[in-house]
Order: structure tokens, then C-alpha cells, then sequence
């Protein structure tokens, strides 16, 4: 079953996250994605993350795709006005993407590229409408398209309770056809299912994030790199105190998956650099038999 | 009014010909106002050329440099300036400008124009607008977002938008808890539950390049 017929269906989905090549070299790419195979659902393409040139996510979900995995493309607005946008969406779907996750795109200002010229043309909300009407047949000004497209688009959220601003902003991207919605990393279990309680009356599918902590080192990276995302002092402690903090991370990753479980409607891994562990989560987690 | 702020004049001195002869034009209004522009600012590198072993012919504050109805009273009020062969211009770039057609000569630019702001109890008030020719900021409770937000977004915040900061910088707050704040003590949230479809450029687009009669 493919990952719009589970979303149609409300199945619990597991999708995990690759990284574009800084270069034409796709070897690597191939290689992560190969661990993934059978493992997951779907493997998301980010689109020049955290605004560091990388090769187009649609490049690589046609390589990606070409070996059997099926995509969902990232599709920010940070670098193309809406005729690109709109354009590029027209070519992923003759490329045989299905699935769009619409995010706004962090600022080029954190990136590696200095002197970028953001664009921000359209915003998520304005570019999850755009994707409604190219399923519809239809432009931006909607006009007759020859040939419409099909996609599941999604968005993304921080799983924030207690953000009265992001709770608002996910209702209307749920408006606008976010018919699944991939969060940022989940650590507090407790915290998430509040979170989950506030938008159960929204129509869409949840999909926890999983960033799992292999050493001291992803610890740092997230509280240097990723603002927002508070990693409990016991995980940190477990971590610390371990001998082996990559079995250790394995197992606080599945041991949170487990408790989502009947949660959320599905988790999204996105480990830094590798998934040499992801299987091993899954398995541990009870996801793969 | 139009925010600017000064160059280095280190850098903007070394691209400088010696062969020129300068004269420093300030402008009364904004430039004064934020003391970049001013007949202070103007003297000091009026001096610092001077210094330098420019040839600096004089200096003059124009009461408003985007809005000159005859450059010859200018001319008639400080005779030296027709002994320059470049200006050095601390006004907004409609200053340069307007200064540049209405005297036709060469004119260096000595501030940076960053964006349209104000200035409230001596707080300087950035980016208050984008002169976006569609202008809707009563539905955002008096704060533009298309102006204050660096990605300008139309729906609310980005998901950087922590604990009311900005993704950019922990020194900037976000406009859209601003904008939140106001909507709540409104009792108004319309602004969030609302659909704002994206801007429409094409009404900025269409007055460049115009010259219109007053």
C-alpha cells in the first residue's frame, strides 16, 4: 500500500528523511536510502535544509524513485516565486512524485550562502492552496490547467501545546489541504499527546518526529542548531552515562516510537547523517517483524 | 521617514579619484533626524576629505534632498558647489536621487537606505513599511508583516518563531507575536483564522520607471 492510500485509510505510517548531495555524487544517497528499503513508507527529500545548498530535491526523488523508493518532496518558498513553485510541481508530478510536504523554508540568512535573496513569494498556507488547485485542474489564477494533478500534500508543525500561534497556523494549513502533518522531533511523550488532544478535531494525519540521539555530540547539534527543541536532562543523562550511547539512543528512539504508538498516526526519523540505526529502531520498536 | 545608515567611509574614501573636486551635501529631514545626514555629520567629512587630501570644495545641508524645486537657488546659495565635479550625498537614495537629475552631475551615495520607519521617544522604528502598493496593515492590528516579518509572510509565523523571537535572531522579536498580542487584547483573532491570499505585485511594479505630474 502506497503512503496516500495509508493516509487515506488511516494507517500508521513510518517515513524518514534524506539528505540531497552537496555535489553530483549520488553514491551515498544511494546507499542510505538501500538501508531504508522495505523499512519505511516513505523517504522525504529536503530542500536545501536549514537553507545550505544542496542538489534539487527533485533530482533527487527522480533518482530515489528510480530505485524503487517512493518520495515525498519537500517544497519550500523560500527560493522560488509561485510561477516556479507551481511549475516544478507541474514536472514532479509528470516525474511521478505523489506527495508534497509544503514548508515556508528557513531563512537563507542561517544558511551557507551569503547575500541569498529570499523570496518568500507565497507563504506554506499560500502554497498548500496552490497545490488544492493544480489537483483541481487549476492555476493560481485559477485557469484550466491541460492536465491537473493528484498529489497528498502535507505540512509541518513544532508540537507545541502550550503555542497558541502554531495551533492556529496548522488549523488553517489544514484548511488549505494538509492531509498529513510531519512534526518536529518529539522527546516529551506526555507533552505531545496534549499536543495531540488540542488537534484531534482537525481532519489530517499526525506524524511524530523522531530525531534520535546517538551521543553528546547530537545533543549539541540540536541545542546549538535547532532552536525550539528542549531534549529532556534524562535522555540527556542516559546518554551520558551509557557505554554503548549508540545502542542507548536505539533504544530511547523505540521506546518513544512505542509510546506514540497509538498516539500519533505515524513517526517520521530523521537521525543527523546516518541511518545506519533506523532499521534497528524499528525493529526494536516492534514496527518491522 | 526614510531610514539610512552611514557607509564606511574607510572603503568609500579609497574608491574615490583624487582628481575630483567634492562638495558634501547633507539633507534636513530624515538624515538629520537619525544625526546621518545632518549639518554635524556633513562637516565631519567635509574635514575628514580634507584630511585625507581630497580636494573638498564645500558643504551645504538641503532642507529636504527628494524634494528640490530648483537647484539653481542651491547653486545661488553656496556658488562653490559649481566648482565640483562629484557629490557626496548623505541623504536616503531618493536623495542621491533627485539630486543626481536635478543637477546632472556625478553623485556618491554616503548612507545606505535599509527601509521605511519611523522614530517613536528616540527609538528608531525599522522596516514599518514595504511600500508594497497594497497596503492592508489595519487587518494585522496596525503592524505590517509583509514589512517586519523577514520572510514577509502573509499567515501567521514561521515555525522559527519561538517563545515570541525571531528565527534570525534572538535579538529580534517575532512581528507575529506582536501582531498576536494585539489581536488578543482586541479579543480579534480574525487575523489568524482568515485566509490572506498572496500579495498582489503587480501593483507595485506598474509605478516604476513613472514620472507624474503633482
Amino acid at each position: 500500500m502506497d503512503f496516500k492510500r495509508k493516509i487515506e485509510t488511516g494507517k500508521f505510517v513510518v517515513t524518514t528523511e534524506v539528505a540531497p548531495p552537496r555535489g553530483t555524487d549520488t553514491t551515498l544517497l544511494i546507499e542510505e536510502a538501500d538501508l531504508l528499503s522495505g523499512c519505511v513508507d516513505a523517504l522525504n527529500v529536503s530542500d536545501n535544509q536549514r537553507s545550505i545548498m544542496r542538489m534539487s530535491p527533485l533530482g533527487v526523488a527522480h533518482v530515489l524513485q528510480e530505485q524503487g523508493h517512493e518520495v515525498i518532496l519537500h517544497t519550500t518558498c523560500r527560493d522560488r516565486n509561485r510561477l516556479a513553485l507551481q511549475s516544478d510541481l507541474l514536472g514532479a508530478w509528470n516525474l511521478g512524485v505523489r506527495n508534497i510536504l509544503a514548508m515556508t523554508g528557513d531563512h537563507p540568512l542561517l544558511g551557507d550562502t551569503m547575500g541569498t535573496k529570499p523570496v518568500y513569494d507565497l507563504d506554506s498556507t499560500q502554497l498548500l492552496q496552490a497545490i488544492q488547485n493544480l489537483n483541481r485542474g487549476h492555476d493560481i489564477m485559477n485557469r484550466r490547467l491541460d492536465g491537473g494533478t493528484g498529489f497528498m500534500a502535507g505540512a509541518v508543525v513544532r508540537p507545541d501545546p502550550n503555542d497558541k500561534m502554531q495551533l492556529l497556523r496548522l488549523k488553517r494549513k489544514v484548511s488549505c489541504g494538509a492531509r498529513f502533518i510531519q512534526t518536529q522531533p518529539v522527546y516529551n511523550t506526555e507533552e505531545f499527546k496534549e499536543f495531540i488532544e488540542k488537534v484531534s478535531h482537525l481532519n489530517t494525519h499526525i506524524i511524530a518526529g523522531i530525531l534520535p540521539i546517538f551521543s553528546l555530540k547530537t545533543v549539541k547539534f540540536i541545542n546549538d542548531k535547532l532552536p525550539g527543541i528542549i531534549i529532556p536532562q534524562e535522555v540527556v543523562e542516559r546518554i551520558k552515562n551509557s557505554t554503548d550511547p549508540a545502542e542507548e539512543g536505539i533504544e530511547l528512539a523505540a521506546e518513544t516510537i512505542k509510546k506514540l504508538q497509538d498516539v500519533a498516526g505515524g513517526v517520521h526519523i530523521m537521525p543527523i547523517i546516518t541511518h545506519q540505526h533506523t532499521e534497528a529502531i524499528l525493529k526494536r520498536a516492534g514496527m518491522l517483524h | 521617514m526614510i531610514i539610512s545608515r552611514q557607509k564606511d567611509l574607510q572603503v568609500l574614501f579609497e574608491g574615490l579619484s583624487p582628481d575630483d573636486s567634492f562638495f558634501v551635501i547633507g539633507c534636513g529631514k530624515c538624515a538629520k533626524k537619525l544625526r546621518v545626514g545632518g549639518q554635524k555629520e556633513v562637516e565631519e567629512v567635509f574635514w575628514r576629505l580634507v584630511d585625507r587630501g581630497f580636494r573638498a570644495v564645500g558643504w551645504y545641508v538641503i532642507s529636504t534632498a527628494c524634494s528640490i524645486n530648483s537647484w539653481e537657488e542651491i547653486a545661488s546659495e553656496k556658488p562653490e558647489i559649481d566648482d565640483a565635479t562629484a557629490f557626496l550625498v548623505m541623504a536616503c537614495g531618493n536623495g542621491v536621487s533627485v539630486i543626481n537629475r536635478v543637477s546632472g552631475m556625478k553623485a556618491y551615495p554616503l548612507l545606505d537606505t535599509t527601509s521605511i520607519g519611523g522614530v517613536c521617544d528616540d527609538y528608531m522604528l525599522h522596516e514599518q513599511c514595504a511600500a508594497c502598493a497594497d497596503c492592508n496593515i489595519h487587518l494585522y492590528h496596525g503592524i505590517c508583516p509583509y514589512a517586519q516579518c523577514p520572510k514577509g509572510l502573509q499567515n501567521g509565523p514561521c515555525g522559527g518563531s519561538i517563545d515570541g523571537v525571531c528565527e534570525i535572531g534572538s535579538e529580534r522579536s517575532c512581528v507575529w507575536a506582536q501582531i498576536y498580542e494585539e489581536a488578543e487584547k482586541s479579543e480579534n483573532l480574525e487575523v489568524f483564522t482568515e485566509f490572506h491570499p498572496p500579495k498582489d505585485h503587480s501593483k507595485k511594479v506598474r509605478r516604476e520607471g513613472l514620472i507624474e505630474k503633482i
